[in-house]
Parts: structure tokens; C-alpha cells; sequence
């Protein structure tokens, strides 16, 4: 930025992790406000089953590990993260009538 | 188990129980493309959503087409006192009505400035959301942009066999992480890196817990 000129620089993997925890930070306080106000009948549910990660950002390394530790539920990510999303809008697609009670308005 | 995934990154909560029986109402829809004279005399108790055509585009932005149109739109939202459950859309396009929009969505710039105008102008008028009324989409801009205006978002939701539970929408996800790479490197290593640089670095070394069991290597 100085000079203008390129350069390169070495980053470590504990550097990015510093860096993005503060916006991880919101999307946890997200999921515990989520299940805070969770009805209570599905809280034993939860309990078990456990909180399905998907889309993209559900690579980010260590994020099982952090969710397991902070909210101590059972967490699973998909196999194809990336693309369950797009997945999911097929078969809601192909099916619609079925998941109509999970389609918003 | 139902695992329905709408937007990009969204965090799903399923549980089997038989809570949350939804039910399918019915919902009734009215477009309105008249002034605001008549908007009095809608009956808005009997309608679940109301949407005003139409909106135009002017270069990449939703716009307004005039002050007549904004009044409407003013009345309409006034409506809500009402019917508080009312919904009231603004409509882009119409017969006609949407001649650059091809062009328009086709890039990612477009797409992102319209997306932006989108949330402007729902804020600004506090109304409920977009109806693309676009004749007619090419099938790839169209499915991008549906995309483009979810993107950025995270979503928690929990979903009981019948349907959602709970639900809430952060406006914090993968882009966030970029920006915060980016300012990272700006302030602390006074380096300008681009979107991709950073998305590069999130993809590859990317992570929020410091003790895992494979920790990548530095880049």
C-alpha cells in the first residue's frame, strides 16, 4: 500500500482464526438466541439430533469443534457442504407440496 | 428426517417430533397499479398481500417512477394499520416494463446493485419485499439473481417434521469473512488485498477454533 509495489506475506493459520472469530462470534450468538427461543417440547429433540451445518461456510475449519464445545450439541456437517444447499432447493423443487410447511412466504 | 436447505450457508436444526402442525392458509393477493386515490378503498382486511406495480429499473437500481408512485406506495404501507398481518410488495417490471433487465442481471455488478437497491427501498418505504415481474427471464440470470439476493445471509432454522419451528436470519456469512480478511490485512500488514485473494485465504486456511487436529499449513 506503501509503495505500490507487490509483495507477498506469509499467514498463518492461527492469524485467520483471530480474524474470523468475531463474525463467528455473531452466528453463534445467532444460534443461541435460535434456541433459546426454541419451544420447549423440542428441546429434548435437539438435544439428541443436534444441529445440522450446511452451505459453504460449513468448511471453515475447526467450526465443529467450536460449536460442540460452545452449545455442547451433537454438531454434523454435510459431506458435500458446498452443495447441499442447492440440493435442497431441488428437491423442494421436484416436491414442493411436501415441503411447503418449510417454504417462507 | 426433513432437511430443506433455502439459502446459502443455513444452519438446520432438525428435530422428529410432531410439533408445529403449519398450516397451509390461503393467501390472497392483489396487485395495485392505480393511484393513490383509490388505495382507501381497498379492503385490506381480506388480502395477505399487496403488491404495488410496477417499479422500473433505472440503469442498475430499483426505482420509483415518480412522486405519484411513492405516495402510493406510502398509502399502501399506511394500510398495515388495518390489517397488521398485511404484506405489502414492490413489483419490478410488467408487460414491457423490464426491457434492461436482461443485461441488467447478467453481470454480478448489476446483480449487487440491484440487490442493494432492493433492501434500500424496502427500508426506506418499510415495505415487505420484491415481486419480479420480469418478461421474460433467461433461465440463468434469473436463477443467479434469486441467489445473489439471499447470498450474504445466514440462516438458523428449526425445523420440526411438519414444518419451521423457529427461525432467524443474521446478516453475517462467507462475505463477512472476506471483508474481515481483508480489513485484517489493510490494517495489520497494510496490504491491499482483492475479494478473491481473500475468499482464497478463507477457502484454504480459513477457521474459527484454534485447536483442531489438522491445522493447515500458512500460505
Amino acid at each position: 500500500m506503501e509503495e505500490g509495489i507487490p509483495v507477498s506475506k506469509k499467514i498463518s493459520y492461527s492469524e485467520i482464526v483471530n480474524v474470523l472469530s468475531k463474525p463467528f462470534d455473531e452466528i453463534e450468538a445467532g444460534i443461541i438466541h435460535t434456541l433459546q427461543h426454541c419451544p420447549p417440547e423440542l428441546a429434548a429433540d435437539i438435544y439428541g439430533s443436534g444441529l445440522y451445518l450446511t452451505g459453504g461456510g460449513a468448511l471453515l475449519h475447526g467450526i465443529k469443534e467450536r460449536l460442540e464445545k460452545s452449545i455442547s450439541l451433537p454438531v454434523h456437517i454435510d459431506d458435500y457442504a458446498l452443495l447441499s444447499v442447492s440440493k435442497g432447493i431441488l428437491a423442494a423443487l421436484r416436491n414442493p407440496k411436501q415441503f411447503q410447511g418449510v417454504l417462507m412466504n | 428426517m426433513i432437511k430443506i436447505l433455502l439459502l446459502p450457508f443455513i444452519l438446520v436444526i432438525c428435530t422428529h417430533s410432531l410439533y408445529a402442525q403449519q398450516k397451509n392458509e390461503l393467501r390472497i393477493i392483489a396487485y395495485y397499479s392505480a393511484g393513490p386515490e383509490k388505495v382507501q378503498t381497498i379492503k385490506a382486511e381480506k388480502l395477505t398481500h399487496i403488491i404495488f406495480s410496477f417499479c422500473h429499473l433505472k440503469d442498475n437500481r430499483l426505482m420509483v417512477d415518480s412522486k405519484r408512485d411513492s405516495t402510493t406506495i406510502q398509502d399502501l404501507v399506511q394500510l398495515k394499520k388495518r390489517n397488521p398481518n398485511l404484506k405489502v410488495i414492490l413489483s419490478l417490471g410488467g408487460w414491457g416494463g423490464c426491457e434492461t433487465c436482461s443485461p441488467v442481471f447478467s453481470s454480478a455488478n448489476g446483480r449487487n446493485e440491484f440487490s442493494e437497491s432492493v433492501l434500500q427501498l424496502n427500508q426506506y418505504f418499510e415495505t415487505d419485499g420484491i415481486d419480479l415481474d420480469w418478461e421474460y427471464p433467461s433461465i440463468e440470470g434469473f436463477l443467479k439473481l434469486i441467489v445473489d439476493i439471499g447470498g450474504g445471509i445466514t440462516e438458523v432454522v428449526i425445523i420440526s417434521l411438519s414444518g419451521v419451528a423457529a427461525f432467524q436470519s443474521l446478516k453475517v456469512a462467507g462475505d463477512s469473512f472476506d471483508e474481515a480478511i481483508r480489513d485484517y490485512f489493510r490494517r495489520e500488514h497494510n496490504l491491499l488485498i482483492g475479494i478473491r485473494t481473500a475468499e482464497q485465504v478463507k477457502k484454504t486456511i480459513g477457521g474459527v477454533y484454534h485447536e483442531i487436529d489438522n491445522v493447515p499449513d500458512p500460505i
